[in-house]
């Protein structure tokens, strides 16, 4: 019975050790956003301690900053067509490398699902390397070109994942049922597909949005946010880098609770 | 009658090596129940799928209502399918899954609902209409996949293990039903299942597969009783098979099996000294007494009693080893009791036109 | 097989066009284009082209190079054990320890939820942290631990490994996670029925079947961290630059485009091994396991 009870309590204590390691892990995963987010309103130049107090300055100089804003706009412009690109090409990459059977298809599937693993700047320069000899002017198009070559992979592992769990018999059954591929694609597969689509999609979007190594070497004189940002910082650090970053961090808040909701609506146990 | 479905010489193998259908022929009559009755991987369910479309013959051909069919896509034949695991569209209520057919052929919304509406009433889910798949109870499901359908009409229905997913209770409920469903469309079904209760139960006529070949077709009794091989003997109901000697093919045929002797009726394509096997029903036997005067008395020891409530099995061994199987039907509760204990000799009969003679080779 | 009469499947081709031109165009052939530079020969103020390996003898004689490479990977493989050794106390807290499925999942969507921040924004805070006038210094002098502000938080491989794992540590927890919540609760309860303590449920049971995910988690991070070149600028300090840097000078101001594609043919190298090796582990880790 004591024996018992000692262990027991020794499971109560590493219980209580590992919870606390748990507290730590997500304060350290969260201070950072913590100080992003506070220094963001603190009235002063440095971001040291103590505060000195609330202000809403760095927020009003954003919004008069057209630099900033031209970035934004161009980065939503880049963000857009780049999603776009990775869905059309990507939702069919995932369908042949599901369903079909075609030479080379090895060579494709690595070739398409590289870039997740492959760090950016290698895409970035081969791009580069790629637009310089065929003389393209460089600018934000070559940008939208390269992030949807290196956000394809996203988009066709989500779709290609849901099709391999998509019942295949439910394709018999339409066709069974009179309808041509393509009607079974758009009334049975594209349905049953559609939030990962979305889900894809969005994460392509938020990734495209926040992409750097691939735009540092295929944009023109255009900057995207991210480019912006990052040429500000390297002339040095000013709380309105937090301001942006706290927007950032608002936006992305958003966007996760409305694709939530919207897989949610979505999908059916 | 005149044939609806035409399979001719079809074969089909996979990967290069597999032989799944080979060389099957098969005619249906309009109108007919015929299952394709087999264990897995003995080519029903392929040759089912080449009936609907979904896998192309290497050779043969396959006639629908007199049209080669062979090589044309599913969404072109005029067959339907009711799919093992249902393939119930998951995104769409259980009317819209049943007028997708409908809608794919283009008719107007009024005759589309009514017709909706009358197949899932032939089916009772008229209330489930507007329920999501993931709504319906495994019963339920099985009666949408079915109503989805029929409602095309069509002249022939393929049915692919349809009740092997419900339980004992609703499975013997839907055979029925379907059988009646049969009768009452009067189109050809063609269904494809492991269980022999259930061919024996629905079917007009049962054709029992073996690696990829028809071992038998015929009515549900011609198979039972008449048995064209010891594989159809055995997997059809169950059969004692013993092998052993023919020993004199003078008035009937005489068969020995280590001190077992059994006169069978007279056969065509025996002669003496030939290796043979035999094959007995269990239920076909009768307890005798030691010395009785019958033709074939057999003598083993009772190993074990199996009671099945309205049936026990005797678990039996003959002298030469083989295990020997007797059905008694129980049919007042003091039958249990006078039979014979485990451990005990027993001896029974059984009547020459009830043993099935088979050539060794035809296993 | 054997020659059957089917229809040419025209909509597969047309299925297939667009996404095959692309990953031909825009893939193959770029990495062939790095390919064929990184055996040109560099000639002020351009290149021009030649079949040797000169390049690639310069990576490994210069120790400017070899050095780099050698950091990259040590920074690699430091990011990876720290992001492991955080990411599966926290996997397997959530999966086997909280039992409200509700708080399981807000505390795998905290992980996660960081992804959606600006990894610049990531990378950037830390520096404003760690630095000489940074937040965690002006707290020390403040509070009087201090006296006066140290410079040994920033600029160095501490601050390098410290932020690198603080970004990719989600990379670590998703695999991790969806391998650890796939082994059936069964199989733990019936370690635990025939006689195992905790600890050999963990060692024996749950650490074997969460393997996949494990290598899985590794690879990627190793992957990123290996190619990042956005932290070593903000947070590594002379010492800290990675091979990426150097490639992007070769690109930049160096303007020696050969010597920086066999730089980046190089890492296409080493990466596709990483992957090669962690494929070969995964299908040996799948026959052992049946």
């Amino acid at each position: 019975m004591a024996e018992t009870s000692q262990n027991y309590t020794a499971s109560r204590i590493g219980d209580g050790v590992f919870g606390a390691a748990i507290a730590a892990i997500l304060a350290y995963l969260y201070l950072p956003v913590a100080v992003l987010i506070i220094f963001s309103f603190n009235d002063s130049n440095t971001l040291t301690l103590p505060l000195s107090g609330f202000t809403l300055k760095w927020y009003e100089e954003l919004f008069g900053n057209s630099d900033l804003k031209k970035a934004l706009f161009n980065s939503f412009y880049v963000a857009t067509l780049a999603t776009a690109l990775t869905v059309v090409i990507g939702v069919p990459a995932a369908f042949a490398l599901d369903r079909m059977n075609f030479p080379g298809k090895t060579l494709f599937r690595r070739l398409v699902l590289l870039p997740l693993v492959l760090p950016g700047i290698i895409t970035g320069i081969a791009m580069l390397n790629l637009f310089k000899l065929m003389g393209f002017r460089l600018g934000l198009e070559t940008v939208i070109i390269g992030h949807a070559t290196a956000l394809l992979s996203v988009v066709v592992t989500q779709v290609f994942a849901r099709l391999q769990r998509l019942n295949r018999n439910l394709e018999e059954a339409a066709a069974d049922l009179g309808a041509k591929p393509w009607e079974t694609f758009f009334y049975i597969v594209l349905p049953n597909i559609r939030s990962a689509i979305i889900g894809s999609a969005l994460l392509s979007f938020t990734l495209s949005f926040d992409e750097i190594p691939v735009t540092f070497f295929l944009t023109g004189r255009d900057n995207t946010l991210p480019m912006y940002i990052w040429s500000t910082m390297r002339r040095g650090i000013t709380p309105e880098i937090n301001a942006v970053g706290t927007l950032i961090v608002a936006a992305s808040l958003v966007l996760i609770a409305l694709s939530v909701w919207m897989l949610r609506s979505n999908e059916r146990p | 009658m005149k044939s609806i479905i035409e399979i001719d010489g079809v074969s089909r193998t996979f990967g290069g090596k597999v032989v799944a259908v080979d060389n099957v022929q098969l005619h249906v009559a309009e109108g007919e129940f015929v299952t394709l009755l087999g264990p897995s991987g003995c080519g029903k369910t392929t040759l089912l799928r080449m009936l609907a479309g979904f896998e192309m013959p290497d050779s043969g051909s396959v006639r629908l209502d007199g049209k080669d069919v062979t090589f044309l896509p599913p969404y072109r034949r005029d067959v339907n399918m009711v799919f093992q695991d249902y393939a119930l569209f998951p995104h769409l209520t259980a009317a819209k899954n049943v007028g997708f057919g409908l809608e794919r052929q283009k008719l107007d919304r009024a005759e589309i609902g009514k017709r909706v509406e009358s197949a899932l009433q032939l089916v009772g889910l008229s209330a489930m209409a507007d329920r999501m798949p993931h709504q319906l109870s495994g019963g339920q499901r099985q009666r949408v996949a079915l109503a989805r359908a029929i409602v095309r009409r069509p002249r022939v229905l393929l049915l692919d293990e349809p009740l092997s997913a419900l339980d004992a209770n609703l499975r013997e409920a839907m055979q029925v039903e379907l059988k009646h469903l049969h009768n009452k469309l009067g189109i050809t079904f063609i269904m494809v299942t492991h269980d022999q209760t259930e061919a024996l139960v629905m079917s007009d006529r049962i054709v029992v597969m073996h690696r990829g070949r028809i071992a038998q077709a015929g009515t549900p009794s011609d198979l039972y009783d008449r048995p064209a091989s010891t594989y159809v003997a055995s997997f059809v109901g169950t059969s004692n098979i013993v092998e052993g000697t023919i020993v004199s093919v003078a008035d009937g045929i005489a068969f020995e099996r280590q001190g077992l002797r059994l006169r069978c009726l007279p056969l065509p394509g025996f002669s003496p000294g030939q290796r043979a096997l035999a094959a007995i029903r269990p239920e076909r036997l009768r307890i005798v007494n030691a010395g009785a005067k019958e033709a074939n008395v057999i003598a083993c020891t009772v190993e074990e009693r199996l009671f099945h409530g309205n049936s026990v099995r005797l678990r039996c061994r003959l002298a030469s080893g083989e295990v020997f199987l007797c059905d008694r039907q129980l049919n007042a509760s003091r039958d249990l009791g006078a039979l014979p204990d485990a451990g005990q000799p027993v001896h029974f009969a059984a009547d020459p036109d009830s043993i099935a003679l088979f050539r060794e080779d035809s296993r | 097989m054997k020659e059957r009469k089917l229809p040419v499947n025209y909509l597969g081709l047309a299925v297939l066009s667009a996404p095959l031109v692309w990953a031909i165009v825009f893939m193959f052939v770029p990495y062939m284009i790095i390919l064929t530079y990184s055996f040109w020969i560099k000639k002020y103020p351009t290149f021009e082209p030649a079949f040797q390996f000169g390049n690639y003898v310069q990576i490994f004689a210069d120790p400017q190079y070899y050095q780099v490479l050698l950091r990259t990977m040590r920074i690699a493989l430091l990011v990876t054990f720290f992001s492991l050794l955080i990411a599966y106390p926290f996997a397997y807290y959530l999966v086997f320890k909280v039992r409200s499925a509700r708080v399981r999942l807000f505390l795998y969507m905290a992980v996660i939820l960081p992804l959606w921040v600006s990894y610049l924004l990531r990378a950037y805070t830390w520096k404003t942290i760690l630095g000489s006038q940074g937040v965690l210094n002006s707290f020390l002098v403040w509070s009087g631990l201090l006296s006066a502000p140290t410079d040994v938080l920033l600029y160095n491989q501490f601050s390098m490994v410290l932020t690198l794992t603080y970004i990719f540590i989600p990379f670590m927890v998703m695999p991790i996670y969806t391998s650890l919540e796939k082994i059936p609760r069964n199989l733990v309860e019936a370690a635990s029925d025939l006689g195992v303590p905790p600890l050999g449920v963990l060692t024996k049971v749950i650490w074997p079947l969460s393997l996949p995910g494990v290598l899985a988690g590794a690879t990627i991070t190793f992957c990123l961290t290996f190619g990042d070149f956005i932290a070593p600028i903000l947070v590594g300090g002379p010492d800290g630059s990675m091979i990426s840097n150097v490639i992007t000078s070769q690109y930049g101001t160096a303007l020696n485009w050969p010597l920086g594609s066999a730089l980046a043919i190089l890492m296409l190298v080493i990466v596709l091994a990483i992957i090669e090796l962690s494929d070969r582990l995964q299908k040996a880790e799948r026959i052992a396991t049946g």
